[in-house]
């Protein structure tokens, strides 16, 4: 396990072990499990725990993140969305009508990048594994959404206000992961969030597992044939495609993030969900 | 099925849902999973907190967890 992670590390060249890393939380098996392996290969590591005020499940989240943090004294910080910026999920989703996983993940995103800045860290980990790959790189490219492809890669670099991102759990699969935790006996939250849409990726992940249950290292080489063959391609034609549109990014009026507007998607967000109103020019 | 009553069941309880269900005779893992209509890719199989490999032999009288590992959950 830690040998894969050590791998995915060095192949793509996510971080080494003088830079910051900033690592979220949820409590669930792949948060930990890339918790536990990241502090055994003596990274330097910050967790970060956001609570979004999902009823029990967000209390329950949070207590594991907890107890991880006090049996192996690991850093461990944890932001409240209501006392931080005035709204929980479930509010949100009452008042802007949108799916709770697209106002929570870009809640989150912002959340990590904001924290991130602020406390100079050099990179944002994130504990998708090879199931949840390949799973959205099947999704995506069912509609040749290619942006939704690219984002299966495994490191994606920083720019422009947003920081670095890689994902060094590439090389491994749930089912590895969730064994880890148990075999390493890790507190771990294995309950569904109660907003969990996750349809299409239950689907993709069943198609997955059917096929590698029939050729065994089909998964992997779905994906990393995809990285080698087909990802530089495919990056290249879109980063050419946003030149010749001009795409030029502004500053948010209120936080400074990078966007295409005025304000940026978070701002516009929750000027909603408090009944703001945002002046416009 | 007097004579099953005698003996210990195979119990394996199947995570999430906390469905039961009752065995009487040994087979390995595999072949439990094939009885269940489980895909051993998807679930993670666990005797006293142990994960069990495939071709593990499983017993009446023992109690097994089966976790299934698909979580949908989008990630940011
Ligand atoms: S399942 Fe959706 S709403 Fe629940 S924590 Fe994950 S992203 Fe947020
Ligand atoms: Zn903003």
């Amino acid at each position: 396990m830690k040998r894969q992670v050590e791998k995915a590390v060095r192949r793509f060249q996510m971080f080494t072990h003088s830079d910051k890393i900033l690592l979220p939380v949820s409590g669930g098996k792949d948060s930990i499990a890339l918790w536990d392996i990241l502090l055994k290969l003596h990274f330097k590591v910050h967790a970060l725990h956001v609570q979004l005020g999902i009823s029990e499940y967000s209390e329950k989240s949070a207590d594991i993140t907890k107890r991880f943090s006090e049996e192996k004294n690991a850093k461990l910080t944890i932001v409240n969305i209501n006392e931080e910026y005035g709204f929980n999920i479930p509010l949100a989703v009452e008042k802007t009508k949108l799916p709770a996983c697209s106002i929570c993940g870009t809640t989150k995103r912002y959340v990590y990048n904001k924290f991130a800045q602020k406390e100079n860290m050099d990179v944002i980990v994130t504990g998708h594994n090879m199931d949840d790959l390949a799973a959205q790189l099947r999704h995506s490219s069912s509609t040749w959404d290619l942006e939704g492809m690219l984002a299966t890669y495994p490191v994606r670099p920083g720019k422009q206000g947003l920081i670095k991102r890689a994902k060094p759990l590439v090389y491994l699969t749930e089912k590895e992961t969730l064994t880890y935790v148990i075999t390493q006996k890790l507190p771990v939250f294995l309950e569904e969030c109660p907003f969990s849409q996750g349809a299409w990726s239950i689907v993709e992940k069943q198609e997955l597992n059917r096929i590698e249950n029939k050729k065994p290292g089909f998964k992997y080489q779905y994906l990393t044939q995809f990285y080698k063959k087909a990802y530089p391609a495919i990056y290249e034609f879109e980063e050419k495609k946003k030149i010749k549109n001009d795409i030029k990014l502004k500053s948010c009026k209120i936080c400074g993030a990078p966007t295409v507007k005025d304000y940026c998607w978070f701002c516009r967000t929750r000027a909603k969900i408090l009944d703001i109103k945002l002046e416009t020019n | 099925m007097e004579k099953k009553e005698r003996i210990k069941p195979l119990i394996v309880k199947i995570i999430p849902g906390n469905k039961t269900h009752h065995f009487f005779k040994k087979m390995p893992v595999f072949k439990l999973l094939e009885e269940l209509g489980l895909n051993s890719e998807s679930v993670v199989v666990i005797r006293n907190g142990t994960p069990l490999t495939k071709d593990l032999i499983v017993a009446p009288g023992e109690q097994i967890e089966i976790i299934s590992v698909i979580s949908g959950g989008k990630k940011p």
